[in-house]
């Protein structure tokens, strides 16, 4: 009996999450090497979305670049375009009025929450809770009710220009968004109720996937995932661009730096921006909506990089300009890029089922990742 | 740490090596020559004064009589930023790895190397990141380059 | 499908023999039409559309379609994003997975001729029926939910005008 035990022959074997796989946000193949059932190496596979934005940049002008860059990270589309639009203006110096700084503020802070929406609905449906998804799009749909009615479409706004913003807000749309933040505070209260202390939750995200803060600025990882190994830093609060320095709102860090801490971060981070948007509506001043730039847009010759706080790390703008109407080259950096690169480093040792709640907290969306 | 202390400790460190450039947002800028890349990497990431720790953005750039490399730095123990700049050859760009000094670099260089043809000395693995894995039609991030689906947008008169 | 390829024409020969290939045809399209379950395949921007049709306020499931993660137990394929020319064999590859009858829908201005990427892109495939036959195409950038659910009833109404002879 114990030498046909000792007969039996296990070898490794390599598993292929495909581009076409639920659980993985977006078109993303892991080739991953396992032992049974654990994960020993992982190599991700990227750039079945490689879309060339940054050659596109170079034959279009300025103003017809900003559409294009919604669609770099759809899910938060108000935040490329301000950093487009504040890189462009930091190189050409161009001042933009204090209206159209606080429009800006209160859309980029609901698109924040809206973010983080998406991101906890599909989060939670990855791990088996089908009820937050459904409480989260339906959160999610009165804010984007909220953006129809200032620029008219849900989710990719062109909404930004170089100077200031495209359409003042109409006189509806300040008394329907303090009702809708008061409305959706007590809601995080709802979600956090299904899922911070739940005993099977707790069993997949506590100690789970560690991610230690060297390792984390070694491979430049920003964001959430950054401020969950316990690292205060938010360029909000760092560099204060734009009118960040107004407004009162605090930075929650995790402890642990494992997926429950990441996850506890984003939570605390909807309600400091509903704090934020709160803020900005009430002191919301009179005055024009955007600064007068000329009709054919010749920044001087020069170079900028320019980065602000988007929901998942940090996003930046690289542009040269050589005097003409067109870039002559745009690099853009973004926070996803970065995660990413620790996937593999973070998930050795843990079973194919816990490879699925790391990825997760992470919040990765492709088309950051192949632009 | 103000621009001009780190301006002096480089040039104390590195003399007749550096030459004045700049990127706003980013200063103070430095032009670096190709050999002494890797030392200056692995000086500004290790030396107590400056301790840059984070690689916040690598771009390669194509202009009409050269390649240039940019690297985008930030310490967030002392909160400064420097960038550092490459000038490479058009005929034969190479220029050594900074996956020695940081981590992250290892991406951004492979994305560099399939999309403009500059070759990283050391890098531990330089396969195609981002084109499909049978793409043998050049390296589309250059200036002269053209291919075989590619439409360009018509000139609206 | 052997079977039903004599059926109808055995049937007919018989006196009133056409109004059981009828009623058969009409109950076959009506079953096919009112339970599409679609493959859960979001590439880009139309996706998040296409999730939040299948959400809370715009909701899939009263036209009995319902996401399945695998094609072969899917009977359509909602192509909704940018194909690019690394995933155009993918996309194949899971079209011939799929048992038939099989309906493809194109949701999105870039399946169809590229969108906005049409110009000054090397790596885009411009246009998903260079690869695989479409049945409805759904324009917008990206669609509202409201396009989607229209495109999803023409697709039920073409359904229910098949007949049974042309299955082969």
């Amino acid at each position: 009996m114990n030498e046909q035990i000792s007969e039996i022959y296990t070898e490794e074997f390599f598993v292929n999450m495909g581009p076409q796989h639920p659980s993985t946000h977006g078109v993303l193949r892991l080739l991953l090497k396992m032992d049974g059932e654990v994960v020993l190496d992982m190599v991700p596979h990227v750039g079945y979305l490689h879309r060339s934005m940054e050659k596109i940049a170079e034959n279009r002008t300025y103003y017809q670049y900003i559409p294009y860059t919604d669609r770099i990270d759809y899910v938060s589309a108000m935040f490329c375009n301000q950093a487009f639009c504040m890189a462009v203006e930091k190189l050409a110096n161009v001042p933009v009025p204090e209206r159209a700084e606080y429009i800006r503020i209160i859309m980029v802070e609901l698109n924040r929450i809206a973010s983080h929406l998406i991101w906890l609905g599909t989060f939670s449906l990855d791990l088996g809770a089908i009820t937050p998804f459904l409480y989260c799009f339906r959160e999610r749909e009165k804010i984007l009710d909220l953006f129809e009615m200032v620029c008219g479409q849900r989710m990719t706004f062109n909404y930004m220009r170089v100077g200031g913003v495209s359409r003042d807000i109409t006189p509806e749309f300040v008394p329907m968004a303090k009702e809708f933040v008061n409305y959706f505070l007590p809601r995080v209260d709802e979600y956090e109720e299904i899922l911070t202390q739940n005993p099977i939750f707790l069993s997949r995200t506590k100690g789970v996937g560690l991610l230690d803060q060297k390792t984390a600025i070694d491979y430049g990882v920003t964001g959430p995932s950054l401020r969950g190994t316990g690292l205060k830093w938010d360029l909000r609060k760092e560099e204060t661009y734009s009118i960040y320095d107004k407004f009162k709102f605090e930075i929650p860090t995790g402890e642990n730096s494992d997926v429950w801490d990441r996850y506890i971060v984003r939570i605390k981070e909807m309600r400091e921006s509903a704090k934020i948007a709160l803020q900005a509506l009430e002191s919301l001043p009179e005055g024009p909506i955007k600064t007068k730039t000329p009709a054919v847009f010749k920044p001087p010759a020069g170079e900028v990089y320019l980065r602000i706080e988007a929901p998942r790390g940090e996003m930046g703008f690289y542009i040269v300009s050589d005097g003409s109407p067109k870039p002559y080259r745009v690099k853009i950096r973004t926070g996803s890029f970065s995660n990413l690169t620790v996937l593999p480093i973070i998930s050795r040792g843990w079973k194919i089922a816990d490879v699925v709640a790391i990825f997760g907290s992470l919040d990765v969306v492709l088309p950051e990742v192949d632009r | 740490m103000s621009p001009e202390e780190i301006k002096k400790i480089l040039e104390e460190k590195f003399p007749n090596k550096l030459k004045e450039a700049k990127i706003l947002g980013f200063e103070p800028t430095f032009v670096v020559e190709k050999d002494s890349l890797l030392d200056v990497c692995l000086f500004v990431k290790e030396s107590k004064e400056l301790s840059f720790d984070l690689l916040s953005c690598m771009s390669g750039a194509d202009y009409p009589d050269r390649f240039e490399m940019v690297y985008l730095l930030f310490s967030f123990y002392h909160k400064h930023k420097i960038s550092l700049k490459v000038q490479l050859p058009k005929d034969n760009p190479q220029v050594e790895s900074a996956t020695a000094v940081w981590k992250g670099a290892d991406w951004y260089e492979r994305e560099t190397a399939e999309l403009f043809g500059i070759k990283f000395k050391n890098h531990p693995d330089l396969r195609p990141l981002l084109l499909p894995e049978d793409w043998n039609e050049g390296y589309p991030l250059r200036k002269d380059w053209t291919g075989k689906d590619f439409i360009k947008l018509p000139d609206i008169k | 499908m052997g079977v039903m390829n004599k059926v109808p024409v055995y049937v007919e020969k018989l006196p009133g023999g056409a109004i059981i290939t009828t009623k058969l045809d009409d109950v076959l399209n009506y079953a096919r039409a009112s339970s599409m379950w679609y493959l859960l395949f979001g590439l880009a921007c139309c996706a998040v559309e296409l999730m939040a049709t299948g959400a809370s306020r715009y909701d899939f499931d009263r036209f009995g379609m319902f996401f399945r993660a695998s094609p072969r137990q899917s009977d359509l394929m909602i192509v909704a994003g940018t194909l690019t020319k690394k995933m155009a064999p993918r996309i194949k590859r899971l079209y011939d997975q799929m048992p038939e009858p099989k309906y493809v829908i194109a949701m999105g201005g870039c399946v169809i001729t590229g969108g906005p990427f049409r110009y000054d892109c090397y790596s885009v495939e411009k246009g998903v029926d260079h690869i695989i036959p479409v049945d409805v195409y759904i324009p917008g950038c990206p669609p509202r939910p409201e396009s989607l659910l229209e495109g999803c009833i023409k697709l039920q109404e073409k359904i229910k005008k098949q007949k049974i002879q042309d299955w082969a």
